[in-house]
């Protein structure tokens, strides 16, 4: 009876074995917001933005670092972001890629519109979608589906970075009624 | 002839011991009837292939393929995401500056001890296979510049220190060009080519564009871009005036 159990307890392995594979762990770890700094200092306001090199594929991030106006207060420990973004902020993510890239004009902000595989020239793309700001969120996600000549993305903004890869794969599959299974994130603030 | 300690028929103990593992179970038998033991072995056998069925269909529903092939997605491809060094802006962002002050200890790391101004002397010695003496004088010149500009070369396969971060495949052909004017080095070209075994080198490509991307471009510019079949990342010294922009084109292109 002994070698019953035995031979039963082997059949069942490969059933704890599926349990425990370690991309199912991967993909249920929520490392959650970040941990308040040790000193409390609370955290300065940084947007970051994905930029997109069409030609090659390459997806850029870029952090912006906002010095807090001198009668901000802290939230959650996180100082505010500007409501209004200056315009020079937007130009100067989007330079870091054209600078770059073999062409600068294929430099584009990482959320595109509907059609834009087929009229990239247009830069239907939009610099406001394509940042999150670190009062509000702690992931930027990006979504992706391969046009067969380069990725079509789009952005989103999460909590988590699970929650901002699901976002911009809704964002990107409702937009352009694709499947985006290219997926990525990074978080807001610099480590 | 019935055994005596089984109750079993000789022939039935000789079909289970033929059964190879069925050995096994035959202590658990005893005392049993034949056709007890009969009902107990199929239904034990049974349980096995249940059992054996079951992990396999759960082994097959936690896969992520499958997962995304009962949902009607494809599986998931990560996306890299290359991040530039972060910008400190004033409060009413006008002005900037990089947030942290990085120098040429970050070029020579990335560049397996070369620095931008070196001598083709000095970089001689880094080489893998360096030459008995290197002068600008000996270099073949690059006349696709607008000033003078000499280089040496040497296949990526042999250059392994150069190559750490890079992982993914890249074809034997490809090669590392370091490009010197006259007052020293000013850029490192790395041209990855396809061939029979690989034919993407893009990954690889990605991976080594990667190091550098963090650094400041006011210390070493660094830029990716394809021509003809080759992909190519040059990292050049900001300070090498009309040269910075210059990219290289496969002959042909």
């Amino acid at each position: 009876m002994k070698s019953f159990l035995w031979r039963a307890l082997i059949l069942l392995l490969p059933l704890l074995l599926a349990g425990t594979r370690p991309e199912a762990l991967a993909e249920n770890y929520d490392p959650g917001p970040p941990a308040p700094l040790q000193d409390n200092r609370p955290k300065v306001c940084t947007i970051t933005y994905l930029m997109e090199d069409i030609s090659t594929d390459d997806t850029y991030a870029a952090r912006m670092r906002i010095a807090p106006a001198s009668e901000a207060t802290a939230s959650n420990n996180r100082l505010p972001c500007p409501t209004f973004v200056p315009e020079r902020i937007n130009d100067r993510a989007l330079n870091f890629c054209r600078e770059r890239a073999g062409n600068p004009n294929d430099c584009v902000f990482a959320d595109m519109g509907r059609g834009f595989q087929e009229d990239p020239a247009r830069g239907e793309t939009s610099a406001g979608a394509s940042r999150c700001a670190s009062d509000l969120s702690s992931q930027i996600g990006v979504a992706c589906w391969s046009s067969g000549k380069f990725d079509v993305c789009n952005v989103a903004c999460g909590r988590t970075a699970a929650e901002a890869q699901l976002g911009a794969r809704n964002r990107c599959e409702a937009k352009h009624e694709r499947q985006c299974n290219i997926l990525g994130s990074l978080p807001v603030l610099a480590p | 002839m019935v055994s005596p300690h089984l109750g079993l028929s000789a022939n039935r103990i000789a079909v289970l011991a033929t059964a190879g593992t069925q050995q096994a179970w035959l202590p658990a038998f005893a005392g049993m009837t034949e056709k007890r033991a009969m009902i107990v072995r199929t239904f034990a056998t049974m349980l096995s292939y249940l059992t054996c069925l079951a992990a396999l269909l759960l082994c097959f529903t936690l896969h992520p393929a499958a997962a995304a092939v009962e949902s009607g997605r494809p599986p998931t491809i990560p996306k890299q995401i290359l991040v530039l060094p972060t910008l400190q802006w004033d409060a009413d962002g006008e002005r900037w500056r990089y947030a942290a002050e990085q120098g040429d200890i970050e070029v020579e790391r990335a560049l397996d001890g070369m620095d931008f101004g070196m001598s083709p002397a000095q970089v001689n010695k880094l080489l893998p296979h360096p030459a008995p003496s290197l002068s600008f004088d000996d270099l073949p010149p690059a006349p696709e510049f607008p000033e003078p500009v000499r280089y040496t070369w040497m296949h990526m396969m042999v250059a392994r220190d150069m190559m750490v971060p890079v992982k993914s495949c890249f074809g034997a052909a490809s090669y590392i060009v370091v490009l010197f004017r006259t007052s020293g080095l000013f850029r490192v070209s790395y041209r990855f080519l396809p061939d029979q075994n690989c034919p993407n080198p893009r990954p690889a490509a990605d991976e080594l564009y990667a190091r550098f991307v963090p650094i400041d471009s006011t210390i070493a510019f660094s830029v990716h871009y394809h021509t003809g079949f080759a992909e190519v990342v040059d990292i050049t010294d900001p300070h090498a005036g009309i040269l910075v922009s210059e990219r290289w084109l496969m002959p042909g292109q």
